[in-house]
């Protein structure tokens, strides 16, 4: 139960710095999706199981802060979970590619899942475009802040601190 | 990922049924009411947050910009002194006028112009995602906002309209988000067409104003305010420059491409038109 708590301040502290990133920069053109960088490297850290109630949470506060309870990132979320569990126990922890690879090809399907659900993007638009002009640099971005976050895992768990991805 | 056990797969079968649940909810657009309780009280803890994010960041900016501009600040004093005074002058002008203008219409009978309530806020958050254009304001049902009022800019340009509204917060749908549709009419006194503008996805301001009809006359330059024919906007609020022009529908219609006269991502303070 400590564990979820922790999971949910997390979770609450990257939904707050998601939606103040533009406040502190306004210039900024791509909004990464710190939520989603968070529960994937959950998944491949500690599995399916104890990740799915993170995604599945932070999927339905993203969606309450875009003003519906049940949005299309309540489901995305944990499918995206899913798949990338599927690595989880199945490379060393000093392996520093696999976490961003995975992040990258995460954002890619949560983006792609997301716009399969939202109707007027796929009368609207045009998939080719908005797959070159915003999923592919937001994945690229997604895969750098995990890259981050990873190494800072590393080195404080290294070091015997807290795990605090549980 | 999964060791096929009896807990594992009870455990997928769950999950699955959650989600198809929830998918089920969302793609039939079901609306439980104790559901948007939950989430209008999740949603209201959340903004003070925000709202305090917003205020020490615009603090702790306002500190140290101040702290290493004193030179400038102190010039720019002395300028603005002497503005105040001309602007002074100007203002006793235009109160005169105004008088006689106010005079002359009410001997005319004329409706004013523009004689909507306003009412001003502050941006404290952003949109999480990149899909939907959307920003948070400090005001809510507390303040007498309701769903569906137009917010505008200081200088009266058009920046959406209220999607959500919290206790003491709001979301406004910004005019460049992709489910944003306003009617439009050119302002030019030789051209009144009209047409649909549509909001886009992705980092660009275009916005695209479309059903045009294909003998109007509209050309690049062209300002485009709102027609007013619906009752969500009062007209003639500025919206977009017209940039491009291109025949549509196989030259049945024309389209329009845009450019917003509002930054709706430098936007900090905006104004909602509570009444019209």
């Amino acid at each position: 139960m400590r564990d979820y708590a922790y999971s949910f301040l997390i979770l609450i502290v990257l939904l707050l710095c998601q939606l103040s990133v533009r406040t502190f920069f306004p210039s900024l053109i791509y909004i990464p999706d710190f939520l989603l960088v968070f529960v994937v490297l959950k998944s491949l850290i500690k599995g399916y199981k104890s990740s799915a109630v993170s995604a599945l949470t932070a999927g339905i506060l993203q969606d309450i802060l875009l003003g519906e309870f049940i949005g299309a990132f309540t489901i995305v979320k944990p499918i995206v979970t899913f798949f990338s569990s599927a690595l989880s126990g199945r490379f060393f922890a000093e392996n520093f590619v696999i976490p961003p690879a995975v992040v990258f090809m995460a954002t890619i399907l949560h983006e792609t899942l997301f716009i399969l659900l939202k109707e007027n993007f796929n009368y609207n638009f045009d998939f080719i475009s908005l797959f070159i002009n915003i999923i592919l640099p937001l994945a690229f971005i997604n895969a750098s802040i995990a890259f981050v976050f990873y190494l800072f895992y590393y080195f404080l768990l290294s070091e015997g601190a807290v795990d605090w991805i549980e | 990922m999964f060791d096929f056990n009896r807990t594992s797969i009870i455990t997928l079968i769950f999950i699955v049924l959650i989600l198809s649940i929830l998918g089920f909810l969302f793609l039939n657009d079901i609306e439980i009411s104790f559901l948007n309780w939950i989430s209008s009280r999740i949603f209201n803890l959340f903004t003070p947050v925000l709202n305090l994010i917003n205020k020490v960041y615009d603090q702790v900016t306002g500190y140290f910009s101040a702290l290493f501009s004193i030179n400038d600040l102190i010039e720019e004093n002395r300028r603005l002194k002497k503005e105040i005074a001309s602007i002074d002058r100007q203002k006793m002008i235009i109160q005169s006028v105004i008088r006689e203008n106010n005079r002359l219409r009410s001997m005319l009978s004329f409706k004013e112009a523009n004689d909507f309530e306003v009412l001003g806020a502050e941006v404290i958050g952003n949109s999480s995602t990149n899909w939907e254009k959307k920003i948070i304001i400090n005001r809510g049902a507390e303040d007498g906002i309701r769903n569906r009022m137009p917010v505008i800019t200081y200088n009266g340009f058009l920046v959406g309209k209220i999607d959500y509204v919290g206790s003491n917060s709001s979301h406004v749908m910004l005019v460049n988000d992709s489910e944003f549709v306003v009617g439009g009419i050119i302002s030019r006194e030789d051209s009144r067409a009209i047409g649909l503008i549509r909001g886009s996805v992705g980092g660009k301001k275009m916005n695209i104003m479309d059903n045009i009809a294909w003998n109007e006359d509209i050309a690049v330059g062209d300002t485009v305010v709102t027609s007013g024919l619906s009752n969500n906007y009062p007209p003639g609020l500025k919206i977009a420059e017209i940039t491009e022009v291109t025949a549509d529908n196989y030259g049945v219609s024309q389209k329009a491409e845009l450019q917003l006269f509002a930054d709706t991502v430098t936007i900090e303070e905006v104004l909602v038109i509570t009444e019209f």
